[in-house]
């Protein structure tokens, strides 16, 4: 394997590991502090003046558990991309929220890592949101590269096939 | 076989994946709130879901007509310790929404003394001062009011502030 194609290499393994761990840590801190407390989560919810009381309730109850489902699984290594892909589709809702209640100028707590802590929604948090996203799309990304990387391996191990022979 | 297939192949199953996860996190989710101590009501209209009805209200120059006259009220500020100790209205007492119900014990004691309690969050467009409220109303206070326009018309009606930490 030519030197360049194993640096291309390490840096896709590398990057998918630390990118899984660090969001991976997020996810679940996110989800975990809010698991115990999801009465007060829907509570903050309501804050944002989105939707009427039931979807709020019922998203109260599931996105805690989609963060931390999502953790384990990047944590893990399994299913990375489709973790990856809801993780992106989280973050996204979670700046459309915030970036809304901004745009309404709403004294309201971000409630991003449970209900406990006093984030206001503001820069920061649209920052935090950023970057988490930009994490997920490059862990899409990254995990897309190790893939395609995997399928030529296999590819090339079983020799030319019939398009190289032409 | 080209590639493309191949890739459409894998990203359809990706997100088959990704709605499996969403869809196992809500029936885990749905699942174990029913059997939790304090279950959120999935479909109940007046849940924690709802925002809070709007409660009495006390306007800046009422406050600073009742200061004036020497009435005793109790000022709770609502917010965060740390935007409470950035200003707060002189003499007010600290007690963050999310954990109001911690100090709740120790002020409850001083309530029914006051003429009103007057509850302050940051602003008209912060709904803190009206979820204690409902808290407290339901709790038995009748004496509960909301400062209009909070913290910022507070501040801008030049009443006596203080800053620092609460004791």
């Amino acid at each position: 394997m030519p030197a360049s194609t194993a640096d291309a290499s390490l840096f896709v393994v590398w990057g998918e590991r630390m990118l899984r761990v660090a969001l991976a840590g997020v996810l679940g801190y996110a989800g975990a502090t809010k698991l115990p407390h999801a009465w007060s989560f829907a509570e903050t919810i309501a804050n944002y003046h989105l939707f009427p009381a039931q979807p709020n309730q019922v998203a109260a109850v599931v996105v805690p558990w989609v963060e931390c489902l999502c953790a384990i699984l990047l944590l893990c290594g399994v299913w990375v991309r489709p973790a990856a892909i809801v993780s992106a589709a989280l973050f996204t809702a979670f700046g459309v929220a915030v970036m809304s209640a901004l745009a309404r100028g709403l004294d309201i707590e971000c409630g991003c890592f449970g209900t406990e802590t006093a984030s206001e929604v503001g820069a920061t948090t649209l920052a935090i949101d950023a970057a988490c996203l930009a994490a997920s799309l490059a862990l899409v990304w990254l995990s897309t590269r190790r893939h395609a990387a995997v399928k030529d391996l296999n590819g090339s191990s079983v020799g030319p096939g019939p398009e190289s022979a032409i | 076989m080209s590639a493309a297939p191949h890739a459409a192949a894998s990203w359809g199953g990706d997100m088959a994946r990704a709605i499996a996860i969403v869809v196992a996190a809500a029936l885990l989710g749905i699942v174990l709130n029913s059997f939790s101590r304090k279950p959120v009501p999935l479909l109940a209209g007046d849940g924690p879901g709802a925002p809070p009805p709007q409660h009495p209200r006390i306007t800046v120059e009422q406050l600073k007509d009742a200061f004036d006259k020497g009435r005793l009220l109790m000022i709770v500020d609502v917010r965060s310790p740390q935007a409470f100790a950035a200003g707060h209205p002189f003499g007010a007492q600290n007690a963050h929404a999310p954990k109001f119900m911690d100090r709740y014990p120790e002020l409850s004691k001083h309530m029914p003394g006051a003429e009103s309690v007057v509850l302050m969050c940051e602003s008209e467009q912060c709904p803190y001062a009206d979820r204690v409220a409902k808290l407290l109303i339901d709790a038995g206070h009748d004496n509960i009011k909301v400062l209009h326009g909070g913290w910022k018309a507070y501040a801008a009606a030049g009443l006596p502030v203080e800053k620092g930490q609460a004791p």
